[in-house]
Order: C-alpha cells, then sequence, then structure tokens
C-alpha cells in the first residue's frame, strides 16, 4: 500500500520527468514556503535570517530535487535541508563565540528588533513562551506539536535517538510548565 | 501550536520573486559569510575578528587559498595519511572542559527567560583492548591543580530581586564552600560569572551584570574580564566581589612590564588622561583562538563612555606556567586543509592523536608521519554553541592516575 511519502515521491519523480523545474519550485513554494520561513524564523527569531535561510533551502532544494528520498515526506525533506541551513547559521555563530564577541561586545539598551518583532506579531502567548525555550528544546517541541512529525522522523532529522527526542520533549514541557507557572506567580 | 508562530506571515511574494531571481545562480560555497552579513555587527566585532585572524592565523589569506584550491580539487593537496594505529598504544590523555552557552539566536534572551551557561568535563583516554574512548564524564569543570584536581560549579540562584550564577571552586576530594551572593541596591540586577578559560592554577572569566527593564527584558550592563588563581577564586566570597588586586591575576603578574600592549589601548589611555596604562589595571582575560589560547585585553572607552569598552587580543604570548602545551603537532593550516570546516584543534604532547572540533563534534585522530589520520578513531557529539575553556593532558605514567581520579570526581560513562 502505498504510503503518503511514496506517492509523493512518485509524484515528484514524475513532475521532475514532466515539468519545468521551475514550475515544480513555484508549487513547492506555494505549499511549504510558510512552513519553511516559520521554522526558519522560530529557531533563529530574527526576520532577515528567516528570509535568507527560506532563499536558501528553495535554492538548495530546486538544484536537488532530482535527490528526494521516498522515505520522507516532502515536507520532512524540506525541514531537513532548513534544519542543516539553520545548523550553519548557528556554527557561524558558533565562530564568532569561540572569539567571544558575541559575549562581550555591549549591547544596546533597547529591545531587539527580534523581540519586538515577537511581541508584535506572535499569535499567542504559548508561542511566545516557546520561542523562548532554548534552541534544542524548541526545536522538538515545534516538530512535534507545529509540524506534527513523529517521534522517529524527528529522530532521523536530528540525527539524534528517540530516546533522546523524548527526553528533550519533556524537558521542553517541564520548561513551559515553569514559564507558566514563574508567569503566574509574577501576576500575583 | 497548529497555528503558525506569527500573525504575519513572512513568506512574502516579495521573497518568492526573490528566490525565483536567484534560480539560475551558480551555489554558492557557502551560504555563511552572507548569513553573516544579514547581521549588523558593531565595529567592535569586526576589529576584534580582525586582530584575532591577524594575530592567531598570519598565514590566514594563504590558508583560505589553499582551502580553495584543495577544495576545488577534491582535497588532492589534503595532508590526510590512512594510517594502521593502535590507540591503546598512545601515551597522552586529554581532559576536556566544554562551556555550553545559549545559541546565538537565544543570545538576545526573551522578555524574562534566562539561559545559563552548562559546563562539563571529558576524559579522552586510552582504554586498553577498547581503543580511545571518553572513559569520563561528568558536569562542571575539573581541573587538575598539583597534584589533586579541584572542581569549578556554576550555582544559580535568586536573592531578593536579584538573579545570579556564581563560580564555586574547591578541591574534589573536599568539595567547597558555596560562595553568597549579596544584593544590589540598584534594582534587579543578574549577575553571571562564565569561564573562558581553566588550566593549570588559573581560571579566567567574565562577570557580567545584567539588568531587566520595566517589562521585564533584558540589558546588558557591564562585562568585566578577570584571570583569577583557583585559590582566589575559592577564596572570593560574596559576590560581586570587591575589585581588590589581590583577587586576581594582572597582565604585569604574567608578563612583567614588558607586555606590549595593543595600540588601542594606549592610544585609548593616553585620551583619557595622557598617562602609560598600568598593566596592573587593566582588564584582561585568556580565550580560545583557532588552535591556541589568546590573551584578550579590554580597551578602555572614553571616559564620557566609560560604559563602552571593546576588546582585542593583545600580541602576547602566553607562557607555559598559564596554557601548558599549546602548541599543535600539525600545523593548523594542514589540518583546516585535511578536514574542512575544523574549526579548532588539539594535539597531544606525545604526538600521538589530535582532537579537532568539527560540525558540532569533538572527533579523535590518529597523527602519523607528520599528517594528521583520515579516519576518526572516536566521534564526541558536542551541545549547539559548546566551546572549549579547558584542554589539560596527561601523558605516560600520570594517564591511569587521572582516569582513576575522573571516574571518582565524574562518571564513567
Amino acid at each position: 500500500m502505498p504510503t503518503e511519502a511514496n506517492t509523493e515521491s512518485e509524484y515528484l519523480r514524475y513532475i521532475v520527468d514532466t515539468t519545468d523545474k521551475k514550475t515544480i519550485l513555484h508549487n513547492l513554494m506555494t505549499q511549504y514556503g510558510n512552513d519553511v520561513w516559520n521554522f526558519a524564523f522560530s529557531m533563529t527569531r530574527k526576520w532577515e535570517v528567516a528570509d535568507d535561510i527560506t532563499q536558501d533551502v528553495f535554492l538548495k532544494a530546486y538544484r536537488h530535487l532530482h535527490t528526494f528520498r521516498s522515505d520522507s515526506s516532502l515536507k520532512t525533506w524540506l525541514l531537513a535541508i532548513a534544519r542543516n541551513t539553520i545548523k550553519d547559521y548557528h556554527k557561524a555563530a558558533f565562530i564568532r563565540k569561540v572569539t567571544l564577541v558575541d559575549f562581550v561586545q555591549t549591547k544596546d539598551a533597547r529591545p531587539s528588533a527580534e523581540q519586538e518583532v515577537i511581541e508584535r506579531f506572535a499569535v499567542n502567548e504559548i508561542w511566545k513562551q516557546v520561542l523562548e525555550l532554548p534552541a534544542k528544546y524548541r526545536e522538538v517541541l515545534i516538530l512535534y506539536g507545529h509540524y506534527q512529525l513523529s517521534m522517529k522522523e524527528i529522530a532521523q532529522l536530528l540525527g539524534v535517538r528517540e530516546g533522546t527526542v523524548k527526553s528533550r520533549l519533556h524537558q521542553a514541557r517541564l520548561k513551559i510548565v515553569q514559564m507558566r507557572d514563574r508567569a503566574e506567580h509574577e501576576r500575583n | 501550536m497548529s497555528s503558525p508562530p506569527l500573525t504575519k506571515n513572512g513568506f512574502t511574494d516579495e521573497l518568492r520573486e526573490k528566490i525565483e531571481s536567484r534560480l539560475d545562480e551558480l551555489p554558492a560555497r557557502s551560504r555563511v559569510p552572507a548569513l553573516m552579513s544579514a547581521g549588523a555587527y558593531a565595529a567592535v566585532v569586526l576589529t576584534v575578528l580582525f586582530f584575532l585572524v591577524q594575530w592567531l592565523r598570519p598565514e590566514a589569506g594563504q590558508q583560505a587559498e589553499t582551502m580553495s584550491a584543495a577544495s576545488g580539487s577534491n582535497a588532492t593537496n589534503a595532508q590526510t595519511r590512512e594510517t594502521v594505529v593502535d590507540p591503546t598504544s598512545f601515551r597522552s590523555a586529554l581532559l576536556v572542559g566544554l562551556r555550553s552557552d545559549p545559541l546565538d539566536g537565544d543570545m538576545e534572551g526573551g522578555p524574562e527567560q534566562r539561559h545559563l551557561p552548562e559546563y562539563r568535563t571529558l576524559l579522552i583516554a586510552p582504554d586498553s583492548g577498547r581503543g580511545i574512548r571518553v572513559v569520563a564524564e561528568g558536569s562542571g569543570l575539573l581541573v587538575p591543580y598539583g597534584q589533586v584536581f579541584w572542581k569549578i560549579d556554576a550555582l544559580s540562584g535568586a536573592s531578593g530581586d536579584d538573579e545570579y550564577q556564581i563560580l564555586a571552586a574547591g578541591p574534589a576530594e573536599e568539595g567547597y564552600k558555596a560562595p553568597t551572593y549579596r544584593d544590589s541596591t540598584e534594582g534587579p540586577v543578574i549577575w553571571t560569572e562564565t569561564v573562558l578559560f581553566a588550566g593549570n592554577r588559573f581560571v579566567s572569566l567574565a562577570e557580567t551584570e545584567q539588568t531587566r527593564g520595566d517589562d521585564g527584558r533584558l540589558f546588558e550592563r557591564s562585562v568585566s574580564l578577570k584571570v583569577r588563581e583557583l585559590k582566589q577564586l575559592a577564596a572570593l566570597g560574596a559576590r560581586p566581589a570587591l575589585p581588590k588586586p589581590e583577587t586576581h591575576v594582572s597582565l604585569n603578574d604574567i608578563f612583567g612590564e614588558r607586555a606590549a600592549l595593543p595600540e588601542e589601548l594606549q592610544l585609548a589611555r593616553d585620551a583619557e588622561d595622557g598617562s602609560q596604562p598600568r598593566l596592573s589595571e587593566v582588564e584582561w582575560g585568556i580565550v580560545r583562538g583557532q588552535g591556541r589560547w589568546a590573551a584578550l585585553v579590554q580597551v578602555p572607552g572614553p571616559v564620557s563612555e566609560a560604559a563602552h569598552r571593546s576588546q582585542t587580543v593583545a600580541p602576547l604570548t602566553l607562557p607555559a606556567s598559564v596554557v601548558s602545551h599549546d602548541t599543535l603537532a600539525v600545523p593548523w593550516e594542514d589540518i583546516a586543509r585535511a578536514l574542512p570546516g575544523a574549526l579548532d584543534a588539539l594535539t597531544s604532547p606525545t604526538g600521538d592523536f589530535a582532537a579537532v572540533m568539527i560540525d558540532q563534534r569533538l572527533e579523535i585522530y590518529p597523527l602519523a608521519d607528520g599528517g594528521i589520520g583520515e579516519t576518526p578513531l572516536l566521534e564526541v557529539e558536542l551541545e549547539p554553541g559548546e566551546t572549549l575553556v579547558m584542554a589539560q593532558w596527561a601523558t605516560d605514567d600520570y594517564v591511569p592516575i587521572w582516569i582513576k581520579s575522573a571516574q571518582k570526581y565524574l562518571q564513567e560513562p
């Protein structure tokens, strides 16, 4: 019985053979553009960086359409590309951190632009809290809670064991509960 | 969470058109430079980077060209060696201290959430019959000190309306006396002490003071670099500590008056009061560059902008009393050429293996014939944003002693 992923794979293979690649990409962007951008934004919290990463993801997808494999859905495939691209971004951040520049640079005493974006446009309190989580917890929670990926799919995407995914999800939920308690405590 | 995070769509028609207009471009070799340019980094960042690149990697330009050429020709010049090695014959063990920071995306912090650094120590050693492996691992930093080991832990808490993370240090065998924190009188303060380097009898740290705005957001108020002896750190008592000379190690203590200071520092001091800088007053720290440790000197800004400081790498070679065995058996450029993407590397004093930080992993490679082996013998997964703050080596007879001690004070995986 064909799975959704297999069907998508066959469909993609068919249209790659029969359709202009640019048209395929146009359709991919129509269907998954927001998914990719939202994931990039959720993991970087920077609007411009999310734009950059999204561009990169679709350009990579365009160049590697033929490499799409049937063992994942198109959405998971694009999220995997996005995740690697985000990793590159963080790697650049890592290099900067080695030089300490992030750590010691004097910061402007104003709310950051990205914080303002979150305050202004976050759809609800839950998302605000999720966006405040450390990246490794935020990542699993978003992939599970928003993108509805299975534990197995998340484990494959992140290159970790399913047990690690479960543990991070548990920690992420705990942290959200703690944040809520703290907010509640402060309100009272 | 079924709805998207924002009420506004980020994937706009404009963005779609931008992507479509780029479809015929050749693939970029790396997106990192473009992504980095997306951020607006202050001049201080560029200054620090410039000095790091110039000083830590004097042949950076040449290296970049070499790397490019190597990549373009399937790395035919890569200095890898296919060697048959017996890791159990290695004569060194590596004690690694790592600091895990919030990722770049987290650095700004949420309005209420603060992400604190975490530390862990790994001992990587040859183990008879099991090759080279992580023989001990645990939280905090386990630092060799003379013939014994000391432990550094980060203690977090809240006091009044202040929050803090302070460092406690003491002999691993006896434990430490937990330091206290005294509330500030200037509204809510967040005080964080972050380890930048630990080794021999020294620890370098950054003391950061942040405050919260009325809406709960975090703002950085000051950063101060310090180098302390472990005993000074242990004896420091309540924090924030008073800046007494006997509580830290000055540049003068390490380098004497002959220390050559960066030009910026001279200029800044000249502009301030016309006098030469006194080395005992200059704040400094020890930070990790590629393949070596470096002295970072805090350059004071004009008096009118006392809060604005920048940092630069001083052209000072740290002595072996501070950073023992801080040399690479294989030139950094050879490692970078053999392992594109390598971020940092260490090689054992006995010249038998290298530890390379690459793509969120710490990989162990054999060394032979003046080059680095082709296949890693061990891969240790790193947390995103995890950086090296300690690298201490044991050799020969000390290896089993360190294994025993590390397994006692940390845990055997």
